[in-house]
């Protein structure tokens, strides 16, 4: 089986717009509800189906007659506004593999802005850098939007220090609607300031999705010989024998990622670790899920 | 505490190695930029104390491993160092033969290789420190002892030991060496065996019925013969021959080769050469274990020796495909005649004019004084005169003929009348030879020879020749008397108990008395052909140039060369070019050799080179040239069966085995070592794999 997001795929296409196309064309083909619509009962227009779409907003009369899935829109649906901030700190240029996180991320934030722009959704662009938000480009939807986040994800370099949460905080006071936040980052810093960011961001009435971008030998530390390790981030080096210190790593690791997972759980984020060696169609499609669920139960 | 081998010791830095690597691994490392560091860093303080601990335990195993090793292989023990023998202490004498056989490429390379592996087999467990002892002892020319005691330094002696040599080897003497060695080694209380490491070749080891005398030396030893006989390649051998060996200029000489095959039929290249240069190349048949020749025409242009070689293309014993003579061409020299019209001597005179004057083919020129009174003129740049008869001019012109003497010349005197010839004797000689009165014999009187190596008499060193100069009787000769010792006086011929053919050196010259003249008048030479005359041929060439520059040789045999008087500087330069000056002896004599080498070595064309001053202190160039060959006996292809060297091996063995006595007892510190070696070493494992498991 050939997954369409997945990532050896996806470093092979040149545009993040092809990249993007390629991811969503991945995701369309699957049988799951979206979660990124809203409910109302005011005809707004015909779109195409797209994965996460609710089964009982397909036209079938349409469907029928067209032989294309179609689904109805209603006026509340097409309001929902989604910030997508991309963490652009220097950690995020770690690769084992022949890509990034970074790059990973950027090819992630633009299949999502790909799913937004086919929903005719809202979609902001918030890229986090050394002092809180890098760069914003406030909530638009249309074409001209898609093409202006491609294009600030393709020009951005990954570089300074990691500062997610104030990038949080100060993305909630540009939005002055609700709606959704996602958080694409790898999350190494303090996870209490992240769970307190978060926090803000769900009192604030938004909902939140944190993606977090790991690379394998990170979750792994599968080094052999003596290393001298060479901080992204700064000008700190250390010398270790990784075999030596392995299981404290992955202890220390998995501690921390045990304390954000439950931080955001808690706070009834959305959490969700993606290794920059698998195909992100699957985690999304597996969130995407879990969401849809959880709207239902809501009621929404 | 003692050790066996405390020359292991020397490995000591190797238990530094551990650290030497651990260090090293410290500074080579990678560089990786990485993003998480937080959490290594923590991971590291966390874990700092644990792995320094855990590092510098298996630095210890590690090291203590390869202490416990070196020490073990040490041998420690308790005892004291000459008793902690692990055997009985013994010695090996090996016999090397070193003959040119031994250079005969087999199907599997050449024997002499073989021998030296199997050499060093058999040296290989020696050591001096558990008090064995060897001798290297090499069967050559001539037999010697290269180094015995230490087996260390006999190794050492048989690695820088290559087939350098040609000739026979010299077993008897060779064994009597190794005999000698042996029993001192025994003496020692040492086991002894001695090894007679050989291809076999029959010729080297001298007649079969030599056998036994040969290896008597080894009766009551303990000794082995380790045969490297192989299966041989086919082989030819080659010897040149000159119609003749001195010329006059511009006269032709052949040079003939001949090749004796010992394999089977083919064709072969040879290739003449002269003085380096090769003449002429020529495809040969050979047939089955026959012979076949190559002549070449070769003319005379220049003064001088000449070496000459035959060359034949590669087969099994490629020593002996090159064989070498010398020829040398000269100026025909003068020899003055005198004493033609003598009465008595009259037909004596004309027999040996006749047999002499050969006109264009002699190698000389006769100057004929006739009978006439000698004058000074007369004896210029004359080397000899022959003086038949002699006359009442002869015996005025005493004076003269003795000047001419002590300033080198070489006088023949032919006495055909006692009173005559005494009175000249007695003027030249101080009067301690003397010629009898003439006496008659019996028809069955013949000449004897004194001493066959005189070089006049070379032609009857040959039996075929030996005849004519021996078994023609003489019906009238006149004998010569020795009245004095001093000078000495040197008998070459003698003629029914009594001289017949006398020199002596008088001051730089010779002069040479031959009573058993050719006379015609009382010796038919028509009813008896042969007799002294063509013995006068090279007699008259022996004094007109002393000895016979030309000299034929094979590998082995000493040189010894009559050296020219006033001789002040000698070189010798062996056929690679090399030059070796040699010590000139204090006196020379050009009348007995003087020996310069014990063994010519190599093959080729050797020369001497040198000057002599004349008495006017003026220089003169002097050379000769000398051919040395491989001995005949080395080429032939016959070898000896194991089988017959069995009847004289020791009898309680027929086998080449021999088994020295087992160790008493190995001692007990190398054991504990070793084992304390084996369990830091799993420890090391253990810890290590442990660790790696534990590290992922």
């Amino acid at each position: 089986m050939s997954l369409a997001s997945d990532p050896e795929r996806l470093a092979g296409l040149a545009r993040l717009e092809i990249r993007a196309l390629t991811a969503v064309e991945g995701l369309t083909g699957g049988q799951h509800h979206s979660s990124l619509h809203g409910a109302s009962t005011t005809f707004a227009q015909h779109r195409a189906y797209v994965p996460g779409d609710d089964l009982r907003h397909l036209d079938w009369k349409l469907m029928a007659r067209s032989d294309r899935n179609i689904v109805r829109q209603y006026e509340e649906e097409t309001d929902l506004t989604a910030a997508i901030v991309v963490d652009a700190s220097a950690s995020m240029n770690y690769s084992s593999l022949a890509w990034s996180k970074w790059e990973y991320a950027t090819w992630l934030a633009a299949a999502l802005t790909q799913l937004l722009w086919m929903q005719n959704d809202k979609c902001a662009l918030g890229i986090s850098g050394n002092s809180g938000l890098q760069e914003w480009l406030p909530p638009r939807r249309g074409d001209a939007q898609r093409q202006n986040v491609f294009q600030a994800l393709e020009q951005t370099q990954a570089q300074g220090g990691d500062d997610g949460a104030l990038a949080l905080e100060s993305c909630l006071e540009k939005l002055t609607k609700r709606g959704l936040v996602i958080w694409i980052g790898d999350c190494l810093g303090n996870p209490q300031t992240m769970i307190q960011a978060a926090a803000k961001v769900l009192h604030r009435g938004h909902d939140l999705i944190v993606l977090r971008i790991l690379d394998p030998a990170e979750i792994d530390f599968p080094f052999g010989r003596s290393t001298r390790f060479l901080d992204l981030e700064g000008e700190d080096s250390l010398i270790a024998d990784p075999r030596a210190i392995r299981l404290a790593y992955l202890e220390e690791f998995e501690n921390h990622a045990q304390e954000l997972r439950l931080g955001l759980r808690s706070l009834n984020a959305d959490f969700l670790r993606l290794s920059t060696d698998l195909p992100f169609e699957v985690g999304i499609r597996k969130l995407l899920s879990k969401r849809t669920k959880r709207h239902r139960r809501a009621g929404r | 505490m003692n050790f066996l081998r405390p020359e292991i010791f020397a490995w000591w830095p190797m238990a530094f190695l551990p650290i030497i690597i651990h260090l090293l691994n410290r500074r080579r490392y990678q560089r990786l930029p990485f993003g998480a560091m937080d959490f290594l860093l923590r991971a590291i303080k966390r874990q700092r104390r644990r792995v320094w601990l855990q590092d510098w335990l298996l630095l210890l195993l590690r090291t203590l491993a390869v202490v416990a090793f070196l020490i073990a292989l040490a041998g420690p023990t308790s005892k004291d160092a000459a008793l902690v023998q692990t055997r009985t202490a013994r010695a090996e004498v090996l016999v090397l033969d070193a003959s040119l056989s031994m250079q005969w490429e087999g199907k599997a390379g050449i024997p002499w290789e073989r021998a030296l592996q199997e050499a060093e087999a058999i040296l290989g467990p020696l050591k001096q420190s558990q008090g064995d002892q060897a001798a290297l002892i090499l069967a050559g020319i001539p037999a010697q002892r290269l180094a015995a005691g230490d087996p260390g330094v006999v190794r050492a002696a048989l690695a820088e030991q290559s087939l350098g040599q040609f000739g026979k080897a010299q077993w008897p003497s060779a064994i009597k060496l190794a005999e000698v060695a042996a029993r001192t080694f025994t003496q020692q209380g040492l086991p002894t065996r001695v090894h007679l490491i050989s291809d076999l070749q029959a010729s080297t080891w001298g007649a079969r019925s030599d056998l036994e005398s040969t290896l008597a030396p080894l009766q009551s030893l303990d000794w082995r013969v380790v045969s490297v006989q192989e299966e041989r390649l086919p082989n030819a051998r080659v010897d040149v021959e000159l119609s003749a060996t001195q010329v006059g200029l511009g006269d032709w000489v052949s040079f003939r080769a001949k090749i004796q095959n010992s394999g089977p039929a083919r064709a072969v290249q040879g290739t003449f050469i002269v003085n380096g240069k090769t003449t002429r190349t020529q495809e040969i048949t050979l047939s089955q274990q026959g012979v076949a020749t190559a002549t070449e025409d070769w003319m005379a242009a220049a003064e001088g020796f000449l070496g000459v070689e035959f060359r034949l293309g590669g087969d099994g014993l490629v020593a002996d495909n090159r064989a070498f003579t010398v020829l040398e061409t000269t100026h025909p020299h003068q020899v003055a005649l005198h004493g033609k019209h003598l009465a008595t001597g009259a037909l004596a005179a004309q027999s040996v004019r006749g047999f002499l004057d050969l006109d264009s083919q002699a190698p000389w020129e006769i100057v004929d004084l006739e009978d006439a009174s000698l004058r000074q003129e007369d004896l210029q740049d004359v080397p000899i005169l022959v003086l038949i008869g002699p006359n009442k001019q002869a015996v005025q012109a005493a004076d003269l003929i003795k000047n001419f003497v002590h300033q080198g010349g070489k006088l023949l005197l032919l006495p055909t009348t006692s009173g005559l010839a005494n009175q000249l004797l007695n003027l030249l000689s101080s009067g301690h030879v003397k010629v009898s009165e003439r006496q008659y014999g019996n028809p069955s009187a013949s000449l004897v020879i004194e001493n066959p190596d005189h070089a006049a008499l070379r032609l009857f060193q040959d039996p075929q020749w030996q005849p004519l100069l021996t078994e023609v009787p003489f019906q009238a000769w006149l004998p010569v008397e020795i009245l004095a010792t001093s000078p000495p006086v040197q008998i070459a011929l003698s003629l029914s108990g009594q001289p017949a053919l006398v020199e002596w050196r008088s001051e730089g010259g010779t002069i040479a008395v031959l009573t058993a003249f050719p006379d015609p008048e009382h010796n038919s030479m028509e009813q008896f052909p042969g007799g002294t005359l063509p013995f006068l041929f090279d007699l008259i060439q022996f004094l007109s140039k002393g000895p016979s520059a030309i000299l034929n040789r094979v590998c082995g045999d000493p040189l010894e060369v009559i050296l020219p008087a006033g001789l002040m500087q000698l070189q010798l330069q062996n056929p690679a070019g090399g030059n070796q000056r040699l010590t000139l002896p204090a006196e020379i004599s050009n009348q007995t050799p003087t020996r310069l080498l014990d063994h010519l070595p190599t093959p080729g064309i050797w020369k001497l080179f040198g000057y002599t001053l004349d008495e006017q202190s003026r220089e003169h160039a002097w050379e000769m040239l000398f051919a040395v060959s491989v001995p005949a006996e080395e080429s032939q292809p016959a070898t000896l069966a194991v089988a017959e060297l069995e009847p004289y091996l020791p009898q309680n063995r027929t086998s080449g085995d021999f088994q020295f006595a087992k160790s008493p007892s190995p001692p007990s510190w190398g054991l504990w070592l070793f084992l304390l070696a084996l369990t830091s070493l799993v420890g090391e494992t253990t810890l290590a794999a442990y660790l790696d498991r534990r590290r992922g």
